[in-house]
């Protein structure tokens, strides 16, 4: 079934039209992104409950390149006359304009984007409209994991179930553009915290996907799993910190592709100088049976969307062919000034934001192996598991990976040791050269948010197969 | 103030307490590649949020809430039919029954006057002056100049006007050598520009970002003594600030026990922390909380005692201690070594991580070493790579906090933090 379209963003699309023929005139170029998301988070714990707005917002954002300059105003609220409203916006951006003018800043000329003509209303779909559920039979399913999970082992002290939905609708105008989305997606997540000998730890399981209210039935599935996690962290013990073979789980897999090449193909940072991939361009930069994508038109996920925050349509693509970095991901305004085209990564962390180069589904593509083989094939390594979290360091091509748990393989055969948290750091080609197996799973993971830095926060997914390496684990 | 929004929440017998809080920003924005403009922006944004409280009125007896946000294009019709639904969604969780406290006036709430145009404007000169003076590479900068504007109101009859400024210089710093170019990334924040502070986080940025272009690969330590400085030392103290809170307590996922001592059989120095208000350029500093509680200076944890718990209203009422608000700005008490006799003997500097991680809950931390310093009594080498990990639960009954202090946004505390037998994860 169809989501459905915003009745907000109906009722001013014609009225932003008109104040849009305004302002084109105005400026050598004007763009608007308006938004109505709509967004609800249910979460039960072991002692509490709530029910709270979740990722919504409303307002709009213009941008304007004038003389050489650019200048964007995120706003809220508009006068209703036109003349008005063509005031309001029109004051903001000259202001600024003037302003860095007055302030004798150096500025980095843009050109006009070359835009051709675009119409375009398109509602994604999902199983079960959000509605599909009234508010106490969400409550009551979440209610169920955690009474299941809390009678599961006496070491629980807290556990959380957390249900997420989201309507995104966007509205995208231009002088040559007309755009308008609605998508849906959502996500959830079971997490446990227990108390054993050596203190509190914690577990976590998620589920996302462009999915509606059927994401709820699909997380019975993963109450089990996390409960099993929780008794794999509480007994685990430190690593021996040093370079072993390793198979990490798609989860793994999907987290060392974002980190890795998703944030080091992010051509605003080639603008900047700030990635080291300009260099390797064409050349090797993983083993030849690596092949990674990234593109909202790859796999149906949490980024899966028609155009992306500044109107150019979604892509499909391919950054490492059979081991070769071929190309990176740009937002206009980055591909502008690197003379190539954007590919729909474009995205704001709320239409209050700049527009970055941000990543939509990254993912490494599926190889042949299959994992058995693969574990019988270590002698002395690491199953890695349980993402907590990532940092990029484009410049240097560093990676580090906090993982909550590492399965012991010896002589081809997990032995029930657990090590836990690791740390997985060092050079990114190193680690995606070292790749010499990939299984034929394929998983995305979407429940998290990607931030640009220390902010700029977004939904992205990632994701991918098995794969074996060698790398650095503290 | 909506009056129709208070009036609709007022008359409306199922609600049994609400607060409304009107929430305006101003921003100005600048984005620079080295030192030429990339591009400006500007925002003016009102947020009205609501949350409203019903309670049960049969046994057992439970208090549910709902946090509403409206928009400004929110007609008066969409405002009722939010409230209405905000009401459904109320009744139905189930919460331990608690009570929002009442507030005595706040006296001299903080007002600012908005400059962000003004505030922005002198950052970029600063920075910019400073690259100069101190031979800085700036790769690229962004500045955030942000005015906030709040109106609280309360069931209670409590309302308070005030008003915040805050700031945001993100900076990417490169050096190089024969090797090649290096980058280092600061993320500072601030309410107001003291240019003492910002100058000297400055200079440290460009002096560590040339260290690192020369940095040696992390040896393979193993275990050794490490020490933390700058921002890694509020991350680690983010720790004990979580560890202690109501909400922690009331979940059952504290390692802490109030009124027990947290650091048994301690060697070195114990842990004594306060929460507070307001700490000069810190940008929390606010007069309530989130519910409208005053904010209270509360001593949390004092020579290693845990003496204090603190928190929201409602996670108080369930601890059954008086509620100090949320606090956001902590203090730390200095220790008993000074840094230059911390660096006696063989020890781990680190400087900068990828990512410092501090688990709140576990106090497992660790993170990937960008630049750090070997120092081998007294001498410093500078390194990167690897990785260093542990439990603060292992490691703090032998620690050394230093006596020189520092002062960075919310956290005023020690410079420098001594552990030992941390693991290493080294590369040569």
């Amino acid at each position: 079934m169809k989501i459905q379209s915003s009745d907000y963003l109906s009722r001013i699309h014609q009225p932003l039209k008109d104040l849009m023929n305004v302002l084109c005139s105005e400026f050598d170029y004007v763009s608007l992104l308006a938004t109505d998301s709509r967004g609800k988070a249910y979460n039960v714990r072991t002692r509490s409950m709530d029910i709270r707005d979740f990722m919504g917002e409303r307002g709009m954002v213009f941008r304007a390149i004038h003389q050489g300059r650019i200048a964007e105003f995120s706003l809220n609220q508009l006068p209703d006359r036109l003349d008005d409203a063509v005031k309001v916006v029109s004051d903001n951006l000259n202001a600024q304009f003037e302003m860095n003018k007055k302030e004798g800043y150096a500025f980095i000329p843009v050109e006009i984007p070359s835009e051709e003509e675009w119409t375009v209303n398109e509602q994604k779909s999902y199983q079960k409209p959000f509605e599909s559920y009234d508010l106490q039979e969400k409550l009551d399913k979440l209610q169920s994991f955690v009474k299941h999970g809390s009678e599961m082992d006496p070491r629980i002290v807290n556990m959380v179930a957390a249900y997420m939905e989201v309507s995104v609708s966007k509205l995208f105008i231009s002088a040559k553009k007309d755009l308008i989305q609605d998508y849906p997606w959502s996500q959830g997540y079971i997490m446990i915290v227990g108390k054993g000998d050596n203190g509190i730890k914690m577990a976590f399981k998620s589920a996302s996907g462009m999915k509606g209210a059927e994401l709820l039935d699909e997380m019975a599935e993963i109450v089990e799993t996390a409960i099993q996690q929780l008794d794999e962290v509480l007994g685990a013990t430190p690593i021996v910190p040093g370079e072993y073979d390793v198979i990490c789980t798609p989860e793994i897999t999907g987290l060392i592709a974002h980190e890795a090449f998703g944030h080091g193909v992010e051509m605003d940072m080639f603008v900047k100088n700030r990635a080291k991939a300009p260099e390797y361009m064409n050349k090797f930069v993983a083993a030849p049976i690596l092949t990674m994508h990234d593109g909202a038109l790859g796999p149906l996920n949490v980024s899966s969307y028609v155009f992306d925050d500044e109107g150019t349509a979604a892509h499909d693509t391919v950054v490492i062919e059979d081991g070769i970095l071929k190309r990176g991901i740009a937002d206009a305004l980055s591909a502008s000034r690197l003379s190539t085209i954007p590919t729909g990564n474009g995205k704001r962390e709320s239409f209050e934001r700049k527009a970055y180069t941000r990543m939509t589904s990254t993912y490494f593509s599926k190889g042949t192996d299959k994992l058995d083989d693969m574990i019988r094939s270590i002698k002395k390594g690491y199953l890695l598991d349980g993402m907590e979290s990532g940092m990029e360091d484009p410049k240097n091509w560093g990676i580090q990976c906090v993982l909550s748990r590492g399965y012991e393989i010896i002589d081809g055969e997990l032995t029930g040791n657990i090590v836990g948290p690791v740390i997985l750091t060092g050079n990114v080609i190193d680690l995606l050269c070292s790749i010499t197996m990939i299984s034929d799973d394929f998983e995305l993971f979407g429940a998290g948010f990607c931030g640009k830095g220390h902010k700029e926060f977004v939904k992205t997914a990632d994701g991918g197969a098995y794969i074996k390496a060698k790398a650095r684990l503290g | 103030m909506n009056a129709k929004l208070l009036n609709l929440l007022t008359d409306n017998e199922e609600i049994a307490d609400f607060s409304v809080q009107v929430r305006t920003t101003v921003s100005a924005e600048w984005f620079f590649i080295v030192d030429k403009l990339d591009q400006s922006r500007s925002k003016s944004v009102t947020y009205t949020m609501v949350k409203l409280y019903v309670d049960s009125d049969s046994e057992p007896f439970t208090r549910g809430h709902a946090e509403i946000t409206i928009y400004p294009t929110h007609s008066d019709e969409e405002i009722e039919q939010l409230i209405i639904e905000g009401i459904a969604s109320a009744k139905l969780i189930k919460n331990q029954l608690y009570v929002l406290p009442q507030n005595k006036p706040v006296e001299d709430p903080i007002q600012v006057k908005e400059d962000v145009i003004g505030l922005g404007n002198r950052i970029i000169r600063f920075t910019l002056d400073a690259a100069q003076k101190y031979h800085g590479e700036i790769n690229s900068f962004e500045v955030f100049a942000n005015h906030h504007d709040i109106h609280f109101v309360n069931a209670k009859g409590f309302d308070l006007h005030y008003s915040m400024q805050d700031a945001q210089l993100e900076m990417i710093v490169n050096s190089r050598d024969e090797k090649g170019e290096i980058e280092l990334y600061r993320d500072l924040r601030f309410s107001e520009l003291i240019e003492e502070n910002l100058d000297r986080q400055l200079r440290e940025t460009f002096t560590e970002a040339k260290d690192r272009a020369v940095a040696h690969a992390t040896p393979a330590l193993h275990k050794t003594n490490l020490i933390l400085s700058g921002d890694n030392v509020s991350d680690f103290f983010g720790f004990y600030r979580t560890s202690t809170h109501a909400s922690t307590l009331y979940s059952k996922s504290s390692n802490f026990n109030v009124g027990e001592n947290i650091q048994e059989n301690v060697l070195g120095d114990t842990v004594s922390f306060t929460m507070v208000p307001t700490l000069p350029g810190s940008c929390h500093n606010s007069p309530i909380d989130e519910d409208g509680t005053v904010l209270t200076t509360t001593s949390v944890v004092n020579k290693g005692i845990f003496k204090q718990v603190w928190g929201d209203a409602r996670h108080c009422h369930y601890m059954e201690v008086k509620p100090t608000g949320n606090l956001r700005n902590m203090v730390v008490e200095s220790g008993s070594k000074t840094v230059a006799e911390m660096e006696t003997g063989v020890n781990l500097e680190v400087l900068d991580f990828s990512s410092f991680i501090v688990d709140g809950q576990t106090g497992d931390f660790g993170g990937e070493i960008r630049l750090g310093y070997l120092i081998e009594d007294g001498k410093k080498t500078p390194i990167t790579g690897g990785s260093v990990s542990g439990k603060i639960l292992d490691l703090h009954t032998h620690m050394y906090l230093s006596l020189e202090r520092q002062l960075v946004n919310r956290f005023s505390g020690p410079l420098k933090v001594q552990i030992f037998d941390v693991n290493v994860s080294g590369i040569e």
